[in-house]
């Protein structure tokens, strides 16, 4: 690292403090543009972070900010970053959407994708608490056309 | 935890974990609710789903078995066959798809591939178009052109093609007749060609 290195402070919604690297932080093209429109003065707050899903987000960061980390290393640590709790996850995916790391949205994105794919839509609604806004024809009918999908 | 989470997540999100899923799952999860349905029905996110990455470059084989039910009807039923690079063998997609509308025995004959586009393929008996999903096991019959045939004119279909428009993101079937003054050819010079267009998108023809 340069003589240059440069720390930001970022504030979670729970108060904590987290100092970090720019050269790190900046993968969030949230603190990125913050930090090229010159409007960081000390702490950068993140309102829609709690701590807990900061320190994940920090270790991905670091990992993937590794020098020389081989492809195969990083694979097996996104591996076992996804393999959490769902509650977890879905934080991970509300904090990668607000600091805007498309990298870490997709893969977040992915796993939930691979864990919900083969669910009926009953448990999907129940898991996301969706509310069946369909009468019991209209849900009928849409089953009825694609019978093959639900087999 | 986890409750209420879709209220939360933005759209683009939801939308990014969908672009994820198969074809099945997503006919399965239009049932869910009418934003969902709303959603997977998009003519955007129609066209990011299409053009997502591939991992395999799939090749469809199209077989047709026509089924005599009785004199001058049949029945045709299109199977699918896809092979991937990763294997040689070709595997059954999906089962049969019985596709309606093509019943003359003509069609069992002549039943033609006018091509394909963005997995969409268009089938013609020279009498009636149809076009086919062999993902969504969707077809839709195109309608009757509007064009009738002047008095004193015989109309004689010359060729049809199929493809995608990039600009107006629309598939486009496109017809020629050429209409001969009756009886044939007396006058030669009345002898002109027509060209229609059809567009998927407002299923007419023009």
């Amino acid at each position: 690292m340069s003589s240059s290195t440069k720390f930001l402070t970022l504030k979670t919604n729970d108060k904590e403090e987290f100092v970090l690297d720019e050269a790190i932080a900046i993968r969030s093209q949230t603190i990125k543009n913050m930090v090229e429109d010159d409007c960081v003065s000390n702490v950068i707050p993140l309102p829609n972070v709690d701590s807990k899903t900061m320190i994940k987000v920090i270790e991905y960061w670091k990992k993937h900010s590794e020098e020389g980390i081989s492809k195969d290393k990083l694979m097996d640590f996104d591996k076992a970053f996804v393999k959490v709790d769902q509650s977890i996850l879905y934080a991970l995916i509300l904090a990668a959407n607000f600091l805007n790391d498309a990298e870490m949205l997709d893969m977040i994105c992915q796993e939930v994708a691979n864990r919900i794919k083969g669910k009926t839509p009953e448990e999907i609604r129940k898991e996301f608490n969706i509310e069946n806004d369909f009468t019991p024809e209209e849900e009928e009918e849409i089953r009825n056309e694609n019978v093959w999908a639900f087999e | 935890m986890s409750y209420g989470i879709m209220k939360k997540l933005h759209e683009d999100v939801v939308m990014q974990i969908l672009l994820e899923l198969s074809v099945k799952s997503l006919i399965r999860f239009k049932s869910i609710s009418k934003i969902l349905y709303t959603l997977i029905h998009s003519s955007i996110f129609i066209n990011l789903h299409r053009n997502r990455r591939r991992n395999t470059k799939d090749e469809l084989l199209i077989l047709k078995r026509p089924i005599f039910l009785d004199e001058n009807l049949y029945k045709n039923i299109m199977y699918f066959l896809s092979s991937n690079d990763n294997d040689d063998t070709l595997k059954h997609v999906s089962p049969e798809i019985d596709v309606p509308y093509f019943e003359n025995d003509f069609c069992v004959q002549f039943q033609q591939l006018i091509g394909s586009s963005h997995g969409l393929i268009a089938l013609t008996d020279y009498e009636e178009i149809i076009f086919l999903n062999p993902t969504t096991r969707k077809y839709r019959l195109l309608p009757h052109s509007l064009f009738r045939c002047p008095k004193d004119f015989v109309f004689v279909p010359r060729g049809v093609g199929f493809g995608y428009d990039s600009i107006e993101k629309d598939y486009k079937v496109v017809r020629f007749y050429k209409l001969s003054s009756e009886p044939y050819d007396r006058d030669l010079e009345a002898r002109h060609s027509r060209v229609e267009v059809y567009d998927f998108r407002t299923h007419t023809w023009r």
